[in-house]
């Protein structure tokens, strides 16, 4: 069993809540609690990361598809800023995962990774799940969408970590 | 025939809701200035309508993703008003302590990372570090602090739970609360250290005749209660909040403007009028380094609202020290209540400026009514007044349009308003029209 540690990004706004949706599944299959937590904001990132850490970021993003749709992707330290490589789940060969979905007031995730290498705290690599979400009304539930995608990346993490 | 130019900056990205900005141009001079910004708490406030009050707190505390105490803090003001509930000395300092840990977390983010790299010409907080690791390093130490206090007093670090009408769900244990001291000593020491560094920022020349208007209390500095002062002499109950203060809608914007009632002239909200107004009343180091760094009584220059926040950083952390070691978890954990029929008002001061809410409750203890009043749009008026003097006057010593559009954002981000708080990265469209 890999080390991974598992943070679920999202807020209570209709489908921003993918990454909290994964930690719920994950949660259900008994996922060493010690190893994932849920987040608001991209910045509170650097209260929990570490330099060895292998991390796993699952967040909402929008404008690149229908809502449900999985992306996954790898962000590294030595990447350009805006860039996260890797394929996506439907399609063969390399792509760019869309704008992740960031909170108020914040800053965004991959600025936050960034930092957290700039300053030393932070791993250089990062696998990142996105969801694509379509609904962010302010108190809404999920899309029943972004609720099915949530339990398929959930699976997937927890293949990747007990059976990699 | 007069020719109309403008500069537009379309969007503020990475913020809650939409903003931007439109700068008019006439014959090459600045004619106009426009802010637009795209909130819901319209929707909140309907949202509420014949909900049980209990909910109010948490509906209300999603409002906004960084100062949800205040929320909190405001709605249970107002809901207590209406029910006329008088919390215990506890339940009230315990509720200082709350907005203690918002203030550090949205201030500490906002010094370090939002603000500070405006003074030196970088497009993020990470170009920042490369130069000052060791201040951005103190100032996210800073605001893990504060993180920290939320989760343990608040319920949990997302956004807080424990608040209710009447006082807490759960009193922390002492031990949880014991455990905080270390960081809160070094805290202080940390937030001194960090307003003495911006103190030390090269300010732009700019000043304005601002009508400051805060909260203000006679024996501590404001937070969760106190009358309703000005610079110009104002002093009224918050009861009476809307026979002084007015909003109104504009063409431009979703959301509303406010201006002093019947004057109809602006007025400036958040660190810089708290600063001005209740300087006194800081805690004794925050004081001192006031003193120290040969801060004018009257705040004046907008940009040197960052100094004000790194006080209100010192402060928090200083009375959260005196609050957390005389910590007492045997009291009630909230005052019990037979909901009945009412109306009351509430007004805090959120990290960004005076939070009014108001509401109307039946005999079921059912929401009939709410009105949320953020500082932002309380702001906003004041902002286009600041951008339209400021930008008037960079203009006319040459300052080029990439640079007016700079200057925009560098001025509404002084505000730390909730539309622009996050933003680094302005995307500038030039438009010309005829």
């Amino acid at each position: 069993m890999s080390s991974s540690f598992i943070v679920g990004l999202g807020s209570h706004h209709g489908d921003d809540q993918a990454g909290w949706l994964v930690m719920d599944r994950l949660q259900q299959r008994n996922f060493p609690p010690q190893q994932m937590t849920r987040l608001r904001h991209p910045i509170d990132l650097l209260d929990v990361i570490d330099t060895e850490m292998s991390l796993v970021i699952c967040d909402a993003c929008y404008g690149s598809g229908n809502p449900g749709r999985i992306h996954q992707g790898v962000w590294s330290a030595e990447n350009s800023p805006d860039q996260i490589l890797g394929p996506r789940r439907d399609e063969s060969g390399l792509s760019l995962i869309p704008q992740v979905h960031s909170g108020s007031h914040t800053l965004p995730l991959i600025e936050v990774l960034m930092l957290g290498r700039q300053l030393g705290c932070g791993p250089s690599f990062a696998k990142i799940w996105t969801i694509e979400g379509g609904m962010w009304a302010p108190g809404t539930s999920p899309s029943t969408a972004i609720q099915a995608a949530a339990a398929v990346v959930a699976e997937a993490i927890w293949e990747q970590t007990f059976h990699a | 025939m007069s020719v109309e130019d403008l500069i537009t900056v379309p969007i503020l990205t990475r913020v809650e809701g939409e903003g931007g900005v439109t700068i008019r141009l006439r014959e090459g001079v600045i004619d106009k200035i426009e802010l637009n910004i795209y909130e819901p708490p319209r929707l909140f406030e309907a949202l509420l309508r014949g909900r049980p009050l209990e909910d109010t707190p948490d509906i209300t505390a999603r409002i906004c993703g960084i100062c949800p105490v205040a929320y909190q803090m405001s709605s249970v003001q107002a809901l207590e008003a209406a029910l006329g509930i008088q919390v215990t000395p506890n339940i009230r300092r315990l509720r200082r302590l709350l907005y203690c840990g918002e203030w550090i977390e949205s201030h500490a983010l906002h010094i370090h990372l939002l603000h500070a790299p405006d003074f030196f010409g970088v497009a993020s907080g990470i170009l920042l570090a490369q130069r000052f690791p060791d201040e951005i390093k103190r100032g996210l130490q800073l605001k893990k602090s504060g993180n920290r206090l939320l989760e343990v007093l608040g319920g949990r670090a997302i956004h807080p739970v424990n608040v209710r009408v009447g006082g807490f769900h759960r009193l922390p244990q002492r031990e949880e609360m014991a455990a905080l001291i270390p960081q809160f000593e070094q805290g202080v020491e940390a937030a001194v250290a960090a307003t003495r560094w911006v103190a030390g920022f090269p300010f732009p020349d700019f000043e304005q005749d601002y009508e400051l208007v805060s909260l203000s209390h006679p024996a501590e500095y404001p937070m969760n209660e106190g009358e309703i002062v000005s610079s110009r002499g104002l002093r009224i109950p918050v009861s009476e909040y809307h026979q002084n203060f007015v909003e109104f809608q504009v063409a431009h914007s979703t959301a509303h403007q406010a201006v002093r009632h019947r004057l109809g002239t602006p007025y400036f909200l958040g660190p810089l009028a708290r600063v001005s107004l209740n300087r006194e009343r800081l805690s004794p180091t925050a004081r001192r380094l006031a003193d120290e760094i040969d801060l004018p009584g009257l705040l004046k220059n907008p940009f040197m609202s960052i100094v004000a926040r790194g006080l209100e950083l010192v402060h928090a952390f200083e009375e959260g020290l005196s609050i957390l070691r005389e910590y007492d978890p045997t009291g009630k954990a909230a005052i019990h209540y037979q909901p009945h029929e009412g109306y009351g008002c509430g007004a805090t001061e959120a990290p960004r400026g005076l939070l009014f809410h108001e509401y109307r409750i039946d005999g079921q203890g059912k929401i009939v009514s709410g009105n949320i009043v953020p500082p932002t749009s309380q702001n906003q008026r004041r902002i286009e007044l600041d951008l339209m003097e400021f930008l008037t006057i960079r203009q006319k010593i040459g300052a080029s349009r990439q640079d007016l559009a700079l200057d925009c954002e560098r001025l509404v981000r002084t505000y730390d308003p909730c539309i622009s708080c996050s933003t680094h990265f302005l995307k500038v469209r030039w438009d010309e029209s005829l």
